[in-house]
């Protein structure tokens, strides 16, 4: 298929904002804007490596990967940028006790995820926030599906191992358990 | 649902950005002028590749001579830095990351196992692990090169740089299961010390469990010897997709590549 502007405008329509959004998810709204842009502008100069239809999409987010790649400095930059990004947009519990709780349990899982090695936090974030398949992790992460199957496996279990582990290390404060009394 | 499905679940919901329809206009605004960048690769109609100025406006001029003024004076700042000799710029740290990632391939290429293994050390294995790996691609190499289609950074710190080579393997075997093309990531310490990361484990099992399921159904004695990993009961073999990685099985299964590339080809009849 020629790559022609026709073709790169109906790229960016359908995909800028999902390439924009793995952005925001990984890092503070300057530096997504900055990242997605980056993203599209590696599809222009690679027209022609840009797959079609289904496969477009983990294709960029495999670009957006490693673009975002140069902006972070390790996973504790992650989870700072990560807190910061969950002021973008939280779904929203029906009471204020559920709110309190419910954010607590979303930052320690956020940490959780932030403290797994690159490779696990990227499979499970393609997975749980993405919403890819397994197939198209494969295309995003140029693995086979067979690896992708396995990989994410074992990040669910070194999640669920690391969450357990920090709520030991670090139980929340009284109010954030919903059971009121500290400020 | 187990305890791993509950706290997947968390995560699913912990999504800061559960819409992305929903951002934020402020930051959803940042639409790049992507139609003025020349693409690099061809092909592409010529009228893509003139630069499109986008329309002007004779509010215009303004903002763009102060941005004018800001590149000269970020230029002039960047030669001034230049121009002290005892300043290592970016760009050579990065040049001397990739020249040194290249150079593992010029020296596995031409069978310099010493001086492959005193580049890199990869995986972070112990030195005979890494001198079979290498010995295996040297074997590998000196029928079917690899051949360097490029190496690229792709980030750095103030450690290292990383850099990604693209690479294509000839083994017929490669080929004939689909891998062939192949990404190679270093990471290159400003200590001189380098690294390969994950070499595409997954794609290299690929073409290595044809050699194997090849060699298990042709050769079981020969490859129960010398590529199955029970062979080296005590000793720290790198292994992938049933293949162990030293100079034996090297030697048993690469002559036989043409062979095994056929018989992939052909649906892996008897397997």
């Amino acid at each position: 298929m020629t790559r022609t502007e026709a073709w790169f405008d109906r790229l960016y329509e359908e995909h800028y904002r999902h390439v924009l959004a793995y952005c925001a998810r990984r890092a503070a709204p300057p530096d997504a804007d900055d990242a997605a842009a980056e993203v599209f502008t590696v599809a222009w100069r690679r027209g022609d490596d840009v797959p079609g239809g289904d496969r477009a999409l983990p294709w960029l987010f495999g670009v957006a990967r490693k673009v975002l790649s140069h902006q972070r400095r390790g996973s504790e930059r992650f989870r700072r940028l990560t807190s910061r990004v969950a002021t973008v947009q939280e779904p929203l519990p029906p009471t204020p006790d559920a709110v309190v709780v419910q954010r607590e349990e979303y930052h320690q899982v956020r940490d959780a995820v932030g403290h797994l090695r690159p490779n696990d936090r990227e499979v499970l974030l393609l997975s749980a926030w993405e919403g890819l398949s397994h197939s198209q992790i494969a295309e995003a992460l140029g693995l086979s599906q067979a690896a992708v199957d396995k990989r994410l496996t074992r990040a669910k279990h070194r999640l669920a191992r690391q969450y357990e582990t920090q709520l030991k290390m670090h139980r929340p404060p009284a109010s954030a358990a919903g059971g009121g009394g500290s400020p | 649902m187990s305890k791993t499905e509950r706290i997947y679940a968390l995560l699913v919901e912990a999504n800061p950005v559960p819409d992305p329809d929903a951002l934020p206009e402020r930051l959803a605004d940042a639409v790049p002028h992507l139609h003025v960048i020349d693409p690099r690769r061809e092909p592409m109609d010529t009228e893509t590749t003139q630069p499109q100025t986008p329309p002007q406006t004779g509010r215009n001029w303004l903002p763009a001579l102060g941005a004018a003024a800001l590149i000269i004076a970020v230029v002039a700042g960047g030669a001034l830095l230049l121009s002290d000799p005892g300043v290592d710029t970016a760009a050579d740290r990065e040049a001397a990351a990739i020249a040194k990632a290249r150079a593992y391939f010029t020296a596995i290429n031409s069978g310099g196992i010493d001086e492959a293994v005193a580049l890199a050390s990869l995986d972070g294995s112990s030195d005979e692990a890494t001198r079979g790996l290498i010995e295996f691609g040297a074997v590998a190499t000196a029928s079917y090169p690899w051949q360097l289609q490029g190496c690229e950074v792709v980030g750095a710190d103030d450690e290292a740089v990383l850099v990604d080579c693209a690479f294509v393997n000839t083994d017929p075997v490669f080929v004939a299961t689909g891998v062939s093309e192949l990404v190679a990531p270093f990471t290159v310490f400003d200590d001189g010390t380098m690294v390969g990361r994950n070499w595409q484990g997954a794609n290299f099992a690929l073409a290595n469990r044809a050699y194997a399921d090849y060699l298990r159904t042709r050769h079981e004695a020969d490859y129960n010897r010398v590529c199955h990993r029970s062979a080296y009961p005590t000793g720290s073999v790198n292994s992938n997709g049933g293949m162990v990685f030293t100079r034996e099985c090297a030697e048993l299964a690469i002559p036989l590549a043409p062979t095994i590339a056929d018989w992939v080809d052909a649906g892996k009849p008897g397997a």
